[in-house]
């Protein structure tokens, strides 16, 4: 805690990277907090009401799809075809349950609750690793440590640059404010 | 029971524990492969993308050259997998003068790249050198996928640059039934920004277990079963490789991009309503006036046959030619009905609206 807050108070040095404006105390206490709390929606199962509206949907699915296969193996069983291969046979049915299970699931998968459902848990994790990384970056800030973030700062502020050189270089700006350029270089 | 009969009993009984025992083998023990074998120069380069000129191997390749455009979310080499499975080298035989965008793996910093890099910038400069290098002032251009969605845009921006448009398998209508792509990103349920907030760019795993989930047993039991029947097939099983290492060779998408494809696309459908913006620019169907074949893949899971179908109801072209075929998404490119029917047909169809055409001449051929 101490460290932290001695950290902050030393000069900044001009570093192209910020420190944290947050104690080592509060990073704990408020950023780890965050980041637990959202791994334990995540573990917890955040879509749960989700779930249920998406097996509702998928009850149906689940019955008329089981229904052809039950009924496809009582053919087989009960009128067995006397001039085909026993194993032949049960190699067709196996292929034929995958694909009438592989059917079932993508239908299930195109029902709007298992879409929700989706939807949630999926935003879920992103804003536990979202809340994870922000909790490592005010650390390495705390630290004096670039970070992700100012990383990417840079990259973006190259990648603005490099459109106004193409622009200069391509597209009709020079012509319009070819003085003020001039003028700066 | 004849001794005939036994015999063939036993070889049944053996053959499934005999074929198992060689699939696991062959997992076991994948044998190498190589791929995208064609050769090729690369003529250009910007940041990452590449552009790939394929040696011509006919006296004299046709002119506008192809340039062909691959999604940025995969390796363009699906389309020279193995060389009697190239859509690169059918089209060469038959005289087509093939150049490629390879668009490269993107680093942290091109996450700021969005359409209008890759449309106006990479994919113009890339047109630019390629008339440049051939004498010529257009080119035919083939999208395929995403890339597909590029090269209408880039057509309709440039159409005077573009002499034929081929769209493969290209997402271009994004508001059309029976995808659950469409579904999963509408946006009550998905959000393009809080994905590229946890990941910059979109990595390559994030958008591979979307699609696998598409054809869940597809993907994987099936899958195998398939590579555990024919196990004893040198070709079948070196082709089933060929297409693991490119699904596992997937690129990571530059989140800006991401973003701007789901909510301009899947989301809200702008480019089939001449809203969709690129840079400054509006992109105007109106501007596809040039000869266009759409191809289309009958059983695509991933892009819908009419999302790519759909593009003939709005653009005026006069000269729009549909292809389709009873197979899969990857299918077209691989498969073996494709090179058999497909890939002939097409370069013919290139063939006929190809001419000596050369730079300087004008060539206006639509409304801009």
């Amino acid at each position: 805690m101490a460290a932290g807050r001695s950290a902050r108070r030393r000069p900044q040095r001009g570093t192209a990277y910020q420190q944290s404006p947050l104690t080592f105390a509060e990073i704990t206490r408020e950023v780890m907090g965050e980041a637990t709390a959202r791994w334990l929606d995540v573990s917890r199962g955040t879509a749960r009401e989700e779930a249920s509206r998406a097996l509702a949907e998928a009850a149906p699915i689940v019955a008329k799809h089981w229904s052809e296969v039950l009924d496809r193996l009582w053919k087989a069983y009960a009128e067995p075809q006397k001039d085909k291969d026993i194993l032949a046979a049960q190699r067709e049915l196996q292929v034929f349950f995958l694909g009438e299970t592989n059917e079932m699931m993508k239908e299930i998968m195109g029902t709007k609750g298992f879409a929700a459902m989706a939807g949630t848990s999926v935003e879920s994790y992103l804003k536990a690793k979202i809340a994870s990384d922000r909790m490592m970056e005010e650390l390495l800030k705390s630290m004096r440590i670039p970070t992700k973030t100012d990383i990417d700062d840079l990259h973006s502020s190259i990648y603005s640059l490099s459109k106004k050189v193409d622009q200069i270089l391509t597209g009709p700006a020079p012509a319009r404010r070819p003085r003020a350029r001039k003028g700066r270089r | 029971m004849s001794v005939q009969t036994q015999a063939r009993g036993m070889r049944n009984a053996t053959d499934p524990i005999s074929k198992f025992q060689k699939g696991i083998e062959v997992l076991a023990n994948p044998p190498r492969v190589e791929v995208g074998m064609t050769p090729c120069d690369v003529v250009y380069r910007e940041d990452k993308m590449r552009l790939l000129h394929y040696h011509p191997v006919t006296r004299n390749p046709l002119k506008p050259p192809l340039l062909v455009v691959y999604a940025v979310i995969n390796k363009p080499y699906i389309l020279d997998l193995q060389p009697d499975r190239s859509v690169i080298a059918a089209l060469q035989r038959r005289g087509v003068d093939v150049y490629m965008i390879d668009w490269g793996i993107p680093s942290s910093y091109d996450r700021q790249l969005g359409i209008d890099d890759y449309v106006q910038g990479y994919m113009d400069r890339a047109v630019n050198h390629m008339c440049e290098r051939e004498g010529v002032d257009q080119v035919s251009m083939m999208g395929y996928c995403i890339g597909g969605f590029l090269t209408t845009i880039y057509a309709a921006l440039h159409p005077e640059k573009v002499r034929n448009l081929i769209l493969m398998a290209a997402p271009v209508d994004f508001h059309v039934d029976g995808a659950l792509l469409h579904l999963w990103t509408r946006p009550e349920y998905f959000d393009p920004d809080l994905v590229v907030e946890a990941f910059g760019n979109v990595p390559a795993d994030f958008l591979n277990g979307g699609f696998a989930v598409l054809d869940p047993l597809g993907n994987t039991a099936l899958k195998y079963l398939g590579l555990m029947e024919r196990a004893e097939d040198e070709e079948f099983v070196k082709m089933f490789f060929r297409m693991e290492k490119w699904v596992a060779d997937g690129v990571p998408v530059a989140g800006r991009f991401y973003k701007e494809f789901i909510r301009g696309g899947y989301q809200q459908n702008l480019l089939v309503q001449n809203r969709l913006k690129v840079g400054d620019e509006l992109v105007d169907m109106d501007a596809l006036t040039q000869p266009i074949l759409i191809i289309v893949a009958e059983k695509d899971h991933i892009v819908p046959p009419d999302s790519t179908r759909n593009l003939a109801k709005y653009v005026p072209s006069r000269d729009v030619k549909v292809l389709s075929m009873p197979v899969g998404h990857i299918g077209l490119s691989v498969g073996s009905e494709p090179h058999r029917e497909l890939w002939p047909k097409v370069a013919d169809w290139i063939a006929k609206r190809s001419g000596p055409r050369r730079r300087g001449r004008s060539s206006k051929r639509s409304k801009r």
